[in-house]
């Protein structure tokens, strides 16, 4: 959020006195605007720079936008994507595992009630708790083997958003921002939707932009109602109202202005207001579903309470993704317990019911974006912030597990139908082809044409990256 | 005074550095690098030809040499109106009302500026407004952060502390000592103690990933806060390596850090591992008597009650006990550690059913025995009315006794790869002699931060001064001598008047380490003093205002925004101190916690309009009105606000509920000051906004904007009457007040 630290080079970037201030001084002159490289701040970048323009990644890319899907809580990889018929026949049995970190204690091997079937024509087994989404193998790259470093929801959901288990860094969808800029100026870049049920753990830092200024942060989006918070006129106050409010506040800011013309700041907040306003326009228009056709509305599955709500965000998604919205994160459950994925006491339960809610519409997601011929600029990634034990837990649940948990990536540039990486026999932790979160996320900047070690925000006396000292783009589910 | 190139050089050195491993050879072309060099104490220049500002003081002089050498004409004094807004908000963080404003126009004696300084600075809001620019360096938040984002205990008495002792004016020296080691330096009090909570108002995960790192991480927060904060260096650069950059080595990093190690560790759950009590020795022997001599008031009574309850109690659990099934019983038997996980939900549900309540009993007493019984509880509660005030506690630190664990170099800064024991000791660049720590007497903590504390404020300590003078000079200016106020070395800016900051800095020390004196200099100089009015030949050769030729307009700072939004509405509530307050969040907002809600009871209409300063600092949830605006992040300490311009600030000064009441309050303040005259509303509206009165058009555009406003609002769906459309118009005409650029924006 803070430009602290900044030294040296930012000042090259933007000297005076805010770093920023010149944010939308863009708009004022639209045309024949091009920023710089993305890395900006490495300080051969105009100066006078709009931190959102829209920016050349290092190299040709497919994907353009990302959709990321984050099960909050912890989806079990044994009981979805990862089947082991190893730890079926073991249920029951008594083992050593490590449950904290440095800490081990007994616990008994459950195995999984449900059935995995071959499904596609790759034939990747699916179990029956995702029985639409499984059609859709042939476009997804299954990694089954994502290991994390935090067994607790707060440091890990950090983790896999920032990199880091510890706050205050930027997250994924304000890197994305802050590389690629935005190509629609009338909606954020990085767009949130939470579950109505509440939010994930630690609330905002979720998408905050931590050392990045806030205008790299991601926006709240709701699906009913003002999709931004104070978007529209507080009733009974109009729109036009409103109008004639901005434009005396533009006759007031006039003079002012002229008479300080050298400090484009004061220009670059006139231009904020008239972008505001507009934006009551264009978020309205982006939200509203009523457009769409009753077989869309069918295939999201907006017309069953159950797949409603994800419904409607995946198919909001799609309506950004058209719009040029960089990055949109939408979270499958909040709060606690089972009002998300996090499964400590009945696993099948809660995870029946998650799955059911998001099966139907994630499956629509990837169908409608293909058909669309979207789904080769859109890259779409699942996961949550860990995984699950292999044992069990107050007899039917489990616990979180970060040593070994499965993600898969579609569409962008990634290779369909494939699967990656292996846990151990039980399912437990990560063996073959081990994937660290720094690994997913230097692929996913590689596959919006970023290399992860080049992409640096300098801070707090060093080049800052999202994979900090490590990461290793997985070359082997690349298109 | 050429920068570009300057800086273009400096990045070869930089790249140079790299490519050959070598980590300081900025600093080897120099004999010391010039932020490592003793403070000195140049006289001011005298100056040959006469430039147009008057030389008002040593400031000037070293300003008015740059900028004759350089051929550069300052832009002249600005006028009184916009000198007493920008001296206003600068020290107290406040808008100066109409009233303040005419006094100062009106008053033509000679020192009538230096009178309007005086008072400022002497007035409680001028803590307030440099206590926040403190608390930005030191990453102030009042809760842990993390999944539970828990309040951290008594974190606001740090907070006033921090007010009060700049208020008092504290000497700097005692000002950073008894930050951190207030519970060791000699005269320790409860004060001081308080003071120690800068250690502990950083993040703190309760449960970490990985506890034996997570000890250093909390270490590491210490390292990087003092290190940039109190030394303007990126020690903690030097945690898994050698600084690439500056003479820091990884085990200096690790010596500084061992001055930390004895500090008593956060213990989730445990309040005395966070807090100490502040009472004398002296009070707490009171305290203790009072406690007993109360307890032996309460004693009998209570043996009475039980006489009555007991045995009743006790019949009743034979009872339930005697109702248990065998496996129950079974279970109960079963040693705690030897239960199976049945057993183990068998035991906790028949405890439950064991447990027999106090209307349990009420039920099987006879009427008599009912009536003492309540008498009894009667003669209880009276009693314990009375019941002595806990001692005062505070967040804060102290050490676990007078000898510390061995502190050792982690190797590659992994805490699972111990290296060679090191103790503690300074920056080998700067000074490399052994520290003298002796534990303070009493023996009950080991003196190594005390230690430090002495080394960083010694008047040889070539960076403390300059550092905390240059922010000093950056929140005045909106830029400081050394551009990068936390990073002295060699990434960092090199200052643009060498001079002036040791001038600055040696001032401040002679001085005894008062900042007031200095604050006055500062802005009773002629250059502070300056006005907007561009110079494209200036420009020309300074565009970076190196040489302070120009004001630049500043935008100000989410909290002096939100604090002159109230204080314009006229609903701020002044109360210095106390508590944090929790002015209400929109729903929409709440609902992004996984608890809707949580630790945010909204407080009532007063406290919510309490100044900035004062409202809670929530990690997980900022105040959106404030976070929108730049407040920091407060994981790390934010030596610099950002300052961006972004639609989401437009649509909450428009349309937030925060701003909708505040127009209201404004427009209800206009009618109440003036009457209905729009001519007479208008006209105080501007002066109590923007420090001014309108001119000719901008008072005709504000009176055909009510007319216009006024007509539409009739137009609405729902219409309204006329005298509420033209309230409803005037409060659409505050709101666009409190929306200009000028509102926000300083000359």
């Amino acid at each position: 959020m803070t430009p602290c630290g900044r030294t040296r080079r930012e000042f090259l970037w933007r000297t005076g006195c805010g770093f920023t201030g010149l944010a939308l001084s863009a708009l004022l002159h639209e045309d024949g605007f091009r920023a710089g490289r993305a890395e900006g701040a490495e300080g051969v970048a105009p100066l006078a720079i709009d931190p959102l323009a829209p920016k050349t990644p290092h190299f040709p890319a497919k994907a353009k936008n990302v959709i990321f899907l984050f099960m909050y809580g912890g989806p079990s990889q044994v009981d979805l994507f990862d089947p082991k018929p190893i730890l079926n026949q073991k249920n029951g049995k008594t083992i050593d595992i490590e449950v904290r970190k440095g800490s081990v204690a007994k616990a008994t091997l459950l195995g999984t009630p449900r059935r995995f079937d071959k499904y596609g024509r790759s034939g990747i087994e699916v179990s029956d708790l995702y029985p639409n989404l499984a059609r859709q193998v042939d476009d997804m790259a299954i990694i089954r083997s994502m290991y994390a470093d935090s067994f607790a929801h707060g440091s890990a959901i950090v983790q896999m958003n920032t990199g880091s288990v510890f706050q205050g860094k930027p997250c994924l969808g304000s890197w994305v921002g802050y590389g690629l800029g935005t190509s629609n100026r009338d909606l954020p870049s990085f767009v949130v939707l939470i579950d109505p049920r509440g939010g994930p753990i630690n609330g905002a830092t979720n998408w905050s932009s931590g050392y990045m200024p806030a205008t790299y942060q991601g926006t709240q989006f709701r699906t009913q109602g003002d999709p931004i918070l104070d978007l529209s006129p507080r009733p009974p106050v109009t729109r036009d109202e409103q109008r004639r409010q901005l434009d005396l506040l533009s006759r007031l800011n006039a003079p002012h202005e002229a008479s300080r013309s050298h400090d484009s700041e004061l220009a670059a907040r006139i231009a904020s207001y008239e972008l505001a306003f507009r934006m009551q326009a264009s978020a309205p228009e982006a939200v509203d579903l009523s457009a769409e056709s009753a077989e869309t509305k069918e295939l999201y599955g907006l017309n069953s309470e159950r797949t409603a709500d994800f419904g409607r965000k995946c198919l909001l998604a799609r309506r950004l993704v058209e719009r040029g919205v960089r990055f949109i994160q939408i979270y499958s459950g909040g709060g606690h317990n089972d009002q998300n994925w996090d499964a400590h006491g009945d696993v099948d339960k809660n995870h029946t019911l998650h799955c059911e809610e998001t099966d139907r519409p994630i499956a629509a997601l990837l169908a409608d974006l293909k058909r669309r011929g979207l789904l080769d600029e859109t890259l779409v990634v699942w996961s949550g912030e860990f995984g699950r034990m292999p044992t069990s837990q107050s007899a039917k649940g489990r616990d979180h597990n970060p040593k070994g948990f499965t993600a898969w990536l579609a569409g962008g540039g990634v290779k369909g139908g494939v699967v990656h990486g292996a846990t151990d026999e039980i399912g437990y932790a990560a063996a073959d082809d081990k994937v660290h979160v720094h690994d997913l996320h230097a692929t996913i900047l590689h596959l919006l044409g970023f290399d992860h070690k080049r992409l640096t925000y300098f801070h707090g006396g060093r080049d800052q990256r999202l994979t900090d000292v490590s990461g290793t783009v997985v070359k082997k589910i690349l298109a | 005074m050429n920068q570009p190139s300057r800086t273009v050089c400096s990045l070869f050195v930089i790249g140079l550095g790299l490519v050959l491993g070598v980590s300081s050879l900025a600093y080897a072309a120099d004999e010391t690098y010039w932020a490592f060099r003793s403070v000195s104490r140049p006289d001011p220049p005298s100056l040959k030809a006469k430039d147009a500002a008057p030389i008002r003081n040593p400031i000037d002089s070293f300003i008015a040499q740059g900028l004759e050498e350089n051929g550069i004409k300052p832009a002249p004094e600005a006028d009184r109106r916009t000198l007493i807004r920008r001296v206003t908000f600068d020290l107290i963080g406040l808008p100066p009302t109409p009233e303040e404003i005419d006094a100062f126009l009106q008053d033509d004696r000679p020192d009538a500026y230096e009178r309007v300084i005086d008072r400022l600075l002497a007035s409680p809001h001028y803590g307030e407004r440099w206590g926040r620019h403190w608390l930005d360096l030191v990453r102030y938040g009042e809760t842990h952060g993390y999944e539970r984002d828990d309040p951290k205990p008594d974190a606001w008495k740090y907070r006033d502390w921090v007010v009060r002792a700049l208020n008092r004016d504290t000497p700097y020296d005692q000002f950073v000592t008894a930050q951190l080691a207030g519970d060791e330096m000699p005269g320790a009090s409860a004060d001081s103690k308080i003071a120690t909570g800068m250690l502990r108002v950083g993040l703190v995960d309760d449960e970490p990933a990985d506890p034996v790192m997570d000890r250093f991480d909390q270490l590491d927060d210490l390292v990087k806060t003092v290190g940039t904060t109190m030394l303007g260096l990126t020690v903690h650069c030097a945690r898994c390596h050698d600084h690439k950059f500056d003479p820091i080595t990884q085990k200096d990093y690790y010596k500084l850090l061992s001055f930390f190690t004895p500090a008593r560790r956060f213990k989730r759950g445990d309040l005395d591992s966070i807090e100490l009590d502040l009472a004398t020795d002296a009070e707490r022997k009171l305290y203790q008597e009072r406690v007993a001599r109360f307890e032996e008031r309460l004693r009998p009574l209570r043996e009475k009650l039980e006489s009555i309850r007991e045995p009743v109690a006790k019949r009743l659990e034979a009872e339930r006990l005697a109702a248990l099934d065998n496996d129950t019983l079974a279970a109960l038997q079963t040693p705690e550690n030897r239960r199976d996980s049945e057993q183990k939900s068998l035991a906790r549900k028949a405890k439950a059913k064991l447990k027999v309540k106090p209307d349990d009993v009420s039920a099987r007493l006879s009427g008599d025995e009912k009536k003492r019984l309540a008498e009894l509880e009667r003669a209880i509660a009276e009693v314990e009315a009375d019941r002595p005030a806990p001692l005062p506690r505070a967040l804060a630190v102290t050490d676990d006794g007078p000898s510390s664990p061995a502190t050792h170099l982690l190797i590659r800064g992994d805490a699972h790869s111990p290296g060679a024991e090191v103790s503690p000791g300074f920056l080998s660049a700067i000074d490399s002699e052994t520290p003298k720590i002796t534990p303070p007497e009493g023996g009950k903590t080991t003196g190594r931060r005390l230690a430090l504390a002495r080394w960083i404020v010694s008047p040889r300590n070539p960076l403390t001064y300059r550092v905390i003078v240059n922010r000093l000079w950056q929140h005045h200016f909106g830029k400081g001598i050394v551009a990068s106020p936390s990073d002295f070395g060699v990434m960092g800016e090199e200052p643009s008047e060498p001079e002036l900051l040791d001038w600055l800095a040696s001032e401040l020390i002679s001085n005894g380490g008062r900042l007031k004196p200095i604050h006055r200099l500062i802005v009773t100089s002629s250059t502070y003093r300056r006005s907007l009015e561009w110079n494209e030949a200036s420009n020309e050769k300074d565009p970076e205002n190196s040489l302070w030729w120009r004001r630049p307009p500043l935008r100000l700072e989410a909290e002096a925004i939100r604090d002159s939004i109230l204080a314009v509405s006229g609903a701020i509530n002044l109360e210095i101190g106390g508590p944090s307050v929790t002015p209400p969040i929109a729903p929409e907002v709440l609902a992004r916690q996984s608890r809707p809600g949580s630790g945010w009871g909204p407080s009532d209409e007063k406290s919510a309009a309490r100044r900035s300063i004062y409202v809670h600092v929530k990690r997980s949830l900022p105040l959106p009105e404030l976070e929108v605006l730049d407040a920091p992040d407060t994981s790390e300490p934010c030596p610099r606000r950002a300052v961006t311009t972004t639609a989401p600030q437009a649509l909450t000064l428009l349309n937030s509920a925060f701003l909708h009441e505040q127009a209201r309050r404004f427009a209800e303040r206009l009618t109440r000051e003036v009457g209905d005259d729009q001519a007479a509303q208008v006209e105080r509206g501007f002066r109590l906004a923007l420090a001014r009165s309108p001119n000719e058009t901008e008072l005709r555009d504000s009176l055909s904007f009510l007319d216009e406003q006024a007509a539409l609002i009739r137009r609405r769906p729902k219409p309204e009457d006329r005298s509420a459309a033209r309230f409803e118009a005037l409060r659409a005409f505050c709101l666009v007040l409190l929306n200009c650029n000028e509102f926000s924006t300083v000359d």
